[in-house]
Order: C-alpha cells, then sequence, then structure tokens
C-alpha cells in the first residue's frame, strides 16, 4: 500500500468519527445550564446582602469583608461629596465667604499682558500702591493682602492707568468720575 | 485727669509757649515733631518730611497747620484718625498743590472727630481715594465737606428713630441703645453708603433705588463688621422717604 494511500483512508476515518460526534456535541451548552439550574437555588432580590452578610466556614471573616467594603464606600462618597460641595483650597481664596477667619489672605489677580507695573490700591492701603507681581511672565499679575472682615473698595493701577472694574468684584462704585470696585470680606453675607 | 491727659496736656502747653516765645506763625518742624510724638503714628516720618516741604514755600500757613496739630494732639479720637487728617495734608504738599483748603478742611474734620465724635475714617479714605485717581483738589475738598454734612444728617435721622449710642464702658439697656462703635458703624456705612448712590449720579428723589442700595450694603457686610440684629433694626425703622430727605438736606447746604 502506497504511502499516499494510506494517509487518505486515515483521513475518512477521522472525518466519519468526527460526523458520529457532532450530534452529541450539539446542545450541550443548553444541556449544562439546565442542569444547573435545577441544582443551584435561585437568588431572589436582596439575597445578595442576606448572603454576603451571613456568617462563613472561616467566622467572621465575610462579615468583616462586608464592614470594610461599606466603610470604604462611604469614604469615596465622602471625598466626592467633599470634592464637589466644598471649595478647594485654591479658589477659596478668591472667595472670601467661604472663611470666616479673623484676617486672611485675600489674592488680586489682573491680567495685563503687555504691562510693566501694576499695582493695586485700595481701602486697605490707604489708596497707596502695592506692587503685583509676574513672576513667571505669563501676564497674570497677582499679590495675597491680609485682610479682617469688612467691605473693601479698590482698584488696580496697570502702567499708571487706573482700572476699577475687577470682573472678581462684588459689585462696583462711582466717585470722582471714575469706577472701582468693591469686596465683601469675611462672614458668609458676601455677594461673591 | 489721666496720665495720657497729662501728657498730652503739657505737650500742647510747651508747644503754645515755645511758639510764642518765638513769635506765633513762625513755628520750625522741631516744633511739629515735638507735638506729633505725643500721637502713635506709622507714618510719622512722612508726615514731618512734607510738613518741612511746606515750611520752605512761600504762602504755606505755617500758623494754621502748627494750630491745626495742636488741636489733633489735645482732643479724643483715634491715632489712626488724627493721622489720617495728617496724612491728607501731607498728600495735598507732596502733590504741590495749595495746602491751605485742606488745612482748613482738616479743621472740620478734627472737629466732627473730637468734639462730635463722629467716625471720620471713610471720609478720610474717600479723600485719599481722590488722590489716588488724581481729582483737582478742589473737587475732594467739597467730596469732604458733603460727607461730613451727610454724616450728621444720618445720626441725626438715627437719633430721630430711636437709635441711640451708649456711653463708652456704659451697659446696654436696650436694642435700640447701642455700644458706640457698633452705632458708629452703622452711621459710616448708611451714610457712605448714601454718598456712593449720590457719587454714583443716583437721584435724591428715588428714595427706594437709595433704599435698596443702602440696605443692600448694610446685608451684605459680614457680622463681625455689623451685628445682623443692628441691621435689622436700621431697616425695620428707615424708609425710603428718610433717605431721600437726609440726602436732599446734604445736598442743599453749602460744600465749600
Amino acid at each position: 500500500m502506497l504511502e499516499n494511500e494510506f494517509d487518505e483512508l486515515l483521513r475518512d476515518a477521522l472525518r466519519n468519527e468526527v460526523r458520529s460526534a457532532v450530534g452529541s456535541l450539539e446542545g450541550l451548552e443548553a444541556r449544562i445550564s439546565s442542569e444547573l439550574d435545577g441544582r443551584l437555588p435561585r437568588l431572589r432580590p436582596g439575597d445578595w446582602l442576606r448572603q454576603l452578610l451571613a456568617p462563613t466556614r472561616a467566622g467572621r471573616i465575610g462579615q468583616l469583608a462586608v464592614v470594610t467594603a461599606t466603610a470604604a464606600a462611604f469614604l469615596v462618597l465622602g471625598v466626592f461629596l467633599a470634592h464637589e460641595v466644598l471649595p478647594v483650597p485654591g479658589l477659596e481664596r478668591l472667595s472670601p465667604s467661604l472663611s470666616t477667619s479673623a484676617n486672611r489672605e485675600v489674592l488680586f489677580v489682573v491680567p495685563a499682558l503687555d504691562a510693566e507695573q501694576v499695582a493695586v490700591v485700595g481701602d486697605f492701603n490707604g489708596w497707596e500702591a502695592t506692587p503685583l507681581s509676574d513672576d513667571n511672565h505669563d501676564g497674570i499679575w497677582t499679590a495675597n493682602i491680609p485682610l479682617s472682615p469688612g467691605r473693601y473698595e479698590y482698584a488696580f493701577i496697570i502702567d499708571g492707568r487706573w482700572w476699577g472694574q475687577d470682573p472678581l468684584a462684588d459689585e462696583y462704585v462711582s466717585s470722582f468720575g471714575q469706577y472701582s470696585s468693591v469686596r465683601y470680606i469675611g462672614g458668609g453675607s458676601d455677594g461673591v | 485727669m489721666n496720665h495720657s491727659w497729662k501728657v498730652r496736656f503739657f505737650t500742647v502747653l510747651i508747644g503754645l509757649l515755645a511758639l510764642s516765645a518765638s513769635g506765633y506763625g513762625e513755628a520750625t518742624i522741631d516744633d511739629f515733631a515735638r507735638l506729633l510724638s505725643s500721637i502713635p503714628l506709622r507714618s510719622e516720618d512722612r508726615i514731618l518730611a512734607a510738613i518741612e516741604t511746606g515750611l520752605s514755600q512761600d504762602g504755606f500757613p505755617a500758623d494754621m497747620m502748627f494750630r491745626l496739630t495742636t488741636q489733633l494732639v489735645a482732643i479724643q479720637g483715634s491715632p489712626e484718625e488724627k493721622e489720617g487728617i495728617l496724612l491728607l495734608i501731607a498728600r495735598t504738599i507732596e502733590e504741590g498743590l495749595p495746602a491751605e483748603g485742606m488745612i482748613e478742611k482738616g479743621f472740620d474734620l478734627a472737629g466732627a472727630l473730637g468734639e462730635e465724635g463722629l467716625p471720620i475714617e471713610a471720609i478720610i479714605l474717600e479723600a485719599l481715594k481722590g488722590f489716588a485717581q488724581r481729582t483737582p483738589l478742589t473737587a475732594i475738598e467739597a467730596g469732604i465737606s458733603r460727607r461730613l454734612v451727610l454724616l450728621r444728617a444720618v445720626r441725626g435721622l438715627l437719633f430721630e428713630k430711636g437709635i441711640f449710642s451708649l456711653p463708652p464702658g456704659a451697659p446696654q439697656t436696650g436694642p435700640t441703645a447701642l455700644p458706640e462703635e457698633r452705632f458708629n458703624e452703622l452711621l459710616l456705612q448708611i451714610s457712605d453708603g448714601i454718598s456712593d448712590y449720590l457719587d454714583g449720579g443716583g437721584s435724591p428723589f428715588e428714595g427706594e433705588a437709595l433704599l435698596a442700595q443702602v440696605t443692600d450694603r448694610l446685608t451684605k457686610l459680614p457680622a463681625e463688621v455689623i451685628p445682623k440684629s443692628d441691621v435689622e433694626l436700621v431697616l425695620d425703622r428707615i424708609t425710603a422717604s428718610d433717605l431721600t430727605r437726609v440726602a436732599l438736606a446734604a445736598l442743599s447746604q453749602p460744600t465749600g
């Protein structure tokens, strides 16, 4: 017998074996599922919780795990709420109403791209210039000034020009024909 | 007579004796320095430098300035407010402007502070703002006068509404008798609110708008500055027509 003839006979035999087995494999997944359904109890709503809370053979480890998981969930929820509801430190400095401390740093910020000198004048410095700085040269000039609770009028002086309408102000007043900005510092009653 | 009053009395006495010995109107910078040393000033050097500049100029009313300084040493009132008056004059001299008008306003402010016990801080700050804005001196001086008139008118209104100031240390006997500090804060804020409204071009005849502005200002102030009960007390008692009356009274008075 030639080697080729032998190979062909072998392939035919294998093909026949597979054909005969396919019938028994059809519906195998459905049969397994059906069998398992009959053996495993069905879970109702809430059963997952009762199951989790039930003592396990390993003592109270399961309960401990549940308590830990619950605490972690509340922690995550708390962190999320704190982030959404409470101020982040950077914003707090822009919103005087969010703190009631007696004396706090208040951020004054003004964009002045091509300016060489920027200062703030106001009730808090006797309307004498307090310089703002732009250390990274991005055109945003800032100064932190400690202020006690109260109402403060102020304006920026940009290269010698009066600039009295700060977008971060609570309101504006006009006197001697020019506007000044107003911020209310402290308490919970300001108009930030 | 307590210790501080003794110091003030002898300082003023020595100042006057020194002046009378050398002839009135010839006060030197050392005379001013001696007088001012009895007031705790934060910017004493600056004020003295300005006075020295003034003394070197023709037409500077040295005698007037010395009398004002003497008065400031003698009167009751906070050192900050006294310094504020001196700073207004210093700013005038620094700007190279004639100081006589501002020294006259200094007498008005000193009288309001010492004899009437009025809180003049907001008036001084408004005038300093005028300097920062390079406002004409006459406008700054007129602003001082008008705000002083308004301050007195608002105090009269509060009295009329039964809201009083207690002497320092006196116990509060009722809700309308306020400690001096709280009364003065109310007075200052209402008066300044009306002034800002008028300066901003608001009409005194639009009483509701005027009342809305004053109400807005008082309610926005933190409780650390004005207790909410004081704000409610005032807002319960004053009306739009009250404020119109006060504003008109202030506007109708000469401010020169």
